[in-house]
């Protein structure tokens, strides 16, 4: 799940991020400038603007048309393909 | 960066014209693009996970747990209670989102190209009433 992590930079500034990270594999850091622990009273428009951005994420939206189908034989060159792309972030 | 495991992981080098001869494979479409996959194998008691993937351009987007939420329901709708999967130990974002997810780290087993992370999740009961998806699959 993704999930924003916001810190002050006066206050936790990246720590927020090191922390979620214990608890989540999809972190997206944020430090907001010039703000100490009360974000939303300090700095309103950046950390307003951080959250938005950050819901606004196209590619993190469950797509809406999914269709789901048994393969068939003719499909197994596909699946080949899909899987290599899959894996080769574990590849050199 | 240098590679993870030192070799390509199995699921790169295995013969897809048996395995969907063999074994349900489902496809995930987006519009009209594969964009993932799940391989499941039935066996005496419980259902396996053999493959899961999602292409990198769909990453990131729930496809994965969408894709393992359609096994378990399979698995139940086989009348398993039980889902079985393992991965490489070197995968720690894989092994951390099946625990994510409700899977249980069983044990882990050393073989000679790494070691395996042996999870499994139960299955909710088949007949279980407050299940809407079990009433769905009977009408």
């Amino acid at each position: 799940m993704p999930v924003l992590a916001i810190g002050g930079e006066k206050s936790f500034g990246p720590t927020m991020a090191v922390v979620m990270r214990a608890a989540a594999t999809d972190v997206r850091e944020v430090i907001i400038a010039a703000s100490g622990h009360w974000l939303m009273e300090e700095q309103p428009v950046a950390t307003v603007a951080a959250v938005r951005a950050f819901l606004d994420q196209p590619s993190r939206r469950m797509p809406e048309t999914i269709t789901l189908r048994p393969a068939v034989a003719a499909d197994a060159d596909a699946i080949r393909n899909l899987t290599r792309e899959a894996y080769a972030k574990w590849v050199p | 960066m240098g590679s993870l495991i030192g070799r390509e992981p199995k699921p790169m080098t295995a013969d897809y014209a048996a395995a969907v001869r063999n074994h349900r494979i489902d496809l995930l479409h987006v519009g009209d693009q594969l964009a993932a996959l799940i391989e499941t194998i039935p066996e005496t008691d419980h259902l396996l996970i053999e493959n899961v993937a999602v292409s990198p351009a769909f990453q990131h987007r729930g496809l994965g747990r969408h894709l393992l939420a359609h096994a378990e329901d399979l698995a139940g709708s086989l009348g398993y209670a039980t889902i079985r999967l393992y991965t490489n130990k070197l995968f720690a974002a894989n092994v951390q989102l099946y625990a994510s997810l409700g899977y249980q780290l069983d044990r882990e087993a050393i073989l000679s190209l790494g070691t395996a992370v042996h999870m499994s999740k139960p299955i909710r009961a088949l007949l279980d009433p407050a299940n809407p998806r079990v009433e769905l699959r009977s009408s």
